[in-house]
């Protein structure tokens, strides 16, 4: 894996290196395991059907991963995200949102690809 | 050492991958992926797995319900519980406490932190159970050391029965004072000692006291196995010779149980004592062998001395006929068998009624001519 192409989508490669007690390969495989993750594609299609409910959740994992991850960039809007559908607070803001999060994601994939 | 077993839950299998990766050194690790599942495990499980680590989110069963699940089955007073969630609120933290969590775990994990955590909750949940163990080992054993102190209480409580029934016994076969003599007085004496106990709190008299007076009652003549048989047995009346060789008793049946010290309870041990040696003073001082007066003559010989002259009074002797119940209270109560005190005769005339029954129950079956 390219460690520069990783920084540069926004993943913190020290930290998630450091977050597994300074085992490389070990990150990198998890790394590999995050294309497998489902999360996203559910998250994507709650979010097309308008189920934000099922979206709050999704989204929440896939927070959990990013941020279990090091994916900073992708953690930190992950964040915002779900605080706003969290209850329903800010759905108009969260699909206004949404596009950005999508392209996060691809990049970070394409990054680790 | 034996590694510890810890639950990891998550439905997201990259995250239980990386707490495997974080833990695998240190635990044996047990995996669910969802609250279903926790169940099934902890149940199978339950007595090896020393933590869980519980993910809130997940599907079918959450976090939460599984600790309301754990909490009913009081699985949470062994098992720390260590919330994993990417939640960091306040309200979530505090919901998890009042739900018997023991810790958070907050995603994004730092292995550092999960293991610092982690062993913290099973060490400290190690000592919570082992002392818990120590105390309930400890309070099994005293309530056998109890058990078996009640037990030897009742054996001593046995063997002085026994003693007492022994030495009266023998006396029974010497003096041919008949079996029902001895029954009676322990009757009458706990009659009167009730009564004693109940009018004249100056004595301080139990119910334990009132059971061992009653037992020990059956001794007061025992000194007559020192009397010479010509005194003892002698058909007619004594010569006052002889009826100074048979007041010795008292003082003989006192020497004798001094004798019996060390086989009978302290207290039993000083009530036949006082039994023996005074049974026959009299409250006005006129009586042997010290010629004590009042309440210089212990309480429990009082009582029986009043037992022992009703008792006599109304059986025949080989010099008189029985007198009735009435005629032997009356008798009393005049002062013509030696003077009781103010109290006795009060007891006395309370419980003539209770006697009389005794006495109605238990009359000689052979009597001597």
């Amino acid at each position: 894996m390219d460690r520069q192409k990783l920084i540069d989508a926004g993943i913190d490669y020290d930290s998630g290196v450091e977050r597994l007690m300074g085992n490389t390969e070990m990150y990198e495989r998890f790394l590999q395991m995050f294309l497998d993750d489902d999360s996203f594609k559910n998250l994507d299609a709650a979010m097309q059907s308008q189920n934000y409910q099922e979206a709050f959740l999704q989204a929440h994992t896939l927070k959990g991963v990013a941020g279990n991850l090091s994916m900073e960039k992708l953690y930190q809007n992950m964040v915002l995200f779900v605080d706003m559908l969290r209850n329903g607070a800010d759905i108009p803001g969260a699909v206004k949102f949404y596009p950005e999060i999508k392209k996060e994601y691809e990049d970070t994939i394409a990054a680790i690809c | 050492m034996k590694l510890k077993t810890v639950l990891i839950t998550d439905d997201v299998e990259l995250n239980r991958g990386i707490l495997k990766e974080i833990l695998k050194d240190d635990y044996n690790l047990l995996e669910a992926s969802d609250g279903y599942e926790t169940m099934q495990v902890l149940t199978e499980h339950y007595d090896i797995i020393s933590a869980v680590l519980l993910d809130v989110v997940m599907p079918n069963m959450d976090g939460f319900t599984v600790l309301e699940k754990m909490h009913e089955e009081k699985m949470l007073e062994k098992i720390p519980v260590l919330l994993v969630s990417a939640d960091n609120s306040i309200e979530f933290e505090r919901k998890g406490y009042q739900k018997g969590a023991f810790d958070f775990i907050h995603k994004p994990f730092d292995g550092t932190v999960v293991k610092a955590r982690l062993k913290r909750a099973v060490d400290l949940y190690e000592s919570k159970n082992h002392l818990e163990q120590i105390v309930e080992d400890q309070t099994d054993t005293l309530e056998k050391q109890v058990k078996q102190l009640k037990k030897q209480e009742k054996i001593q409580k046995q063997t002085n029965t026994n003693i007492v029934d022994v030495m009266s016994s023998i006396v029974e076969f010497r003096s041919l004072e008949s079996g029902q003599h001895v029954k009676r007085m322990k009757y009458y004496s706990r009659i009167i000692a009730n009564r004693v106990m109940k009018n004249a709190p100056q004595y301080h008299l139990t119910p334990k006291d009132v059971d061992m007076i009653s037992e020990a009652s059956s001794l007061h003549d025992m000194g007559k196995i020192a009397i010479p048989d010509s005194v003892l047995l002698k058909p007619g009346k004594l010569t006052p010779e002889e009826f100074e060789v048979m007041k010795t008793h008292a003082e003989k049946g006192a020497e004798i149980v001094n004798e019996l010290e060390w086989v009978q309870d302290a207290n039993i041990h000083q009530l036949s004592y006082e039994i023996c040696k005074y049974h026959h003073e009299k409250y006005d001082g006129k009586g042997y062998p010290m010629g004590l007066k009042g309440d210089e003559i212990p309480i429990a010989a009082q009582i029986v001395s009043l037992a022992d002259v009703f008792d006599a009074l109304t059986s025949d002797r080989v010099y008189k006929k029985a007198f009735s119940c009435d005629q032997a209270y009356t008798m009393i109560m005049n002062g013509e068998c030696g003077a009781f005190s103010p109290i006795m005769q009060q007891c006395l005339t309370e419980c003539l009624d209770d006697l009389k029954k005794i006495k109605a129950e238990h009359e000689d079956t052979n009597k001597q001519a």
